[in-house]
């Protein structure tokens, strides 16, 4: 019978206890390089890590952690600092036991005046209701948009709409002039040069893309060289593709994208200038170069904030309503809470008035 | 010194994600009630605000009912 419990902030040498802890509550490993990549080495400084540890026996236990990663963002020319929670967890063993709420609030009191925001971006149903309680806004959901990249998946959906049509597959009607759009556009893609992860840390491009055009971006995570590189190009789970647009000096951009088999996740993409029609071109245009590389469809996740610098938002939300009418679908919802802390409320940030991409992930 | 229909009527007013009909059985554990961490978390501030009596970490584990967490308040009052 333990005497209760004690909470504590991260020390050198906790790495593998949290590890352990990790895989017991979510079945995956993970290893100590793994973990100084996600919690200690970001361009942000290191991660907030909690620590719950039974106490009043010769050797505590570690039952429960609790973490925020610092990601860098900015307001235009203003650098800010964002935390987003990560790693809650407790073993099952002990949450009837534990009031892990009262722990988070002890936490969030010490590692708030850090942060000008704190966001999640997944969580289970308990822990929407523990972040409800902590203040923090649920009106922003993920949406996920599932393009076809090439004729061949097009046809693929018309050849759908018909089957639906004449009764030869379940499902509603489609609208077919957006099949009809879908097999028209991309006329006219930009050239992009594409980069493994070697060789996108040492192009010239990224030393100065985000210091130009970042000024246009509202509430956005930071693209400096260091923030790309620290997310995607040493990210010890996945391997990207970069995607560069530099060949005409008016519009540029870039895209990383990962690539599965025949479907690929554009998991951060960024148009400069920051205009709709530069956007939807970019999008259009990495949509080819997948295509010609044999992959049918591409994933493009973004929130679902109204003001999302309202151009880029212009650009998104024609596709998205290309993409929902081709696959009929709604999205799930998965909400993206997020809470200003008091720095954030002193600078007046918008609570809704976000650019994010998977950026803000991890890529696992 | 909250009596255990008081406590009862805190606990209805807590803001639960679950609708507890009155009476509560008062030996029956929270989270057989349906009642989840952040219930519990609520109910215990409620109580705190209530009693100004600060209940340790050590004891949440022991006070899963309406009946030790009257009996614990009981004992902190007297």
């Amino acid at each position: 019978m333990t005497a209760g419990y004690a909470w504590r902030p991260y020390r050198d040498g906790d790495a593998r206890a949290i590890n352990d802890l990790y895989t017991k509550i979510t079945g995956t490993t993970r290893s100590e390089s793994e973990f100084e990549w996600q919690w200690l080495s970001a361009p942000g400084g290191n991660g907030g890590i909690w620590l719950i540890e039974t106490a009043g026996t010769d050797a505590p236990k570690l039952v429960g952690h609790h973490g925020v990663m610092p990601v860098r963002f900015s307001n235009g020319e203003s650098d800010l600092l964002f935390g987003k929670t990560e790693n809650t967890m407790v073993l099952p063993d002990h949450r009837n036991r534990l009031l892990y709420p009262r722990f988070e609030r002890r936490f969030a009191n010490a590692y708030e005046p850090r942060f000008d925001a704190l966001f999640s971006t997944f969580g289970d149903a308990s822990a929407i209701r523990l972040r409800k309680a902590m203040g923090y806004d649920f009106s922003s959901t993920w949406v996920q948009l599932q393009i076809p990249t090439s004729r061949r998946a097009d046809y693929g959906l018309l050849l759908a709409v018909l089957l639906r049509r004449l009764g030869l597959a379940a499902g509603r009607r489609r609208d077919a002039s957006a099949v009809d759009h879908a097999v028209r556009r991309r006329t006219n893609p930009l050239p992009l040069r594409s980069l493994d992860d070697d060789a996108a840390p040492r192009d010239a491009f990224f030393d100065r893309f985000w210091a130009e055009h970042r000024r246009n971006f509202r509430l956005t995570p930071r693209r400096d060289k260091d923030d790309l590189n620290w997310r995607f190009w040493t990210n010890p789970y996945v391997s990207y593709v970069t995607l560069v647009s530099d060949a005409l000096s008016n519009e540029q951009g870039y895209a990383i994208v990962r690539v599965n088999g025949e479907s690929a996740v554009v998991e951060d993409i960024v148009p400069g200038p920051a205009t709709a029609g530069s956007f939807a071109r970019l999008l259009d245009s990495v949509l080819s170069w997948l295509s010609a590389n044999s992959v049918n469809w591409a994933n493009v996740s973004t929130t679902s904030d109204s003001c999302t610098n309202d151009d880029i938002a212009s650009g998104l939300r024609q596709r998205q309503s290309l993409a929902r009418r081709l696959r009929n679908r709604t999205p799930a919802a998965r909400y993206m809470p997020r809470k200003l802390t008091a720095s954030g409320k002193d600078k007046n940030l918008d609570c809704h008035d976000w650019y994010v991409t998977p950026i803000v992930f991890e890529g696992r | 010194m909250l009596s255990k229909a008081q406590l009862e009527e805190l606990i209805l007013g807590a803001g639960l994600v679950v609708e507890l009909e009155s009476p509560i059985p008062t030996d029956r554990e929270f989270s057989d009630l349906g009642l989840d961490s952040l219930d519990v978390y609520n109910i215990f501030v409620e109580v705190e605000v209530q009693t100004s009596i600060e209940i340790p970490d050590s004891e949440i584990a022991n006070l899963n009912t309406i009946d030790n967490l009257h009996a614990y308040l009981a004992a902190q009052d007297s």
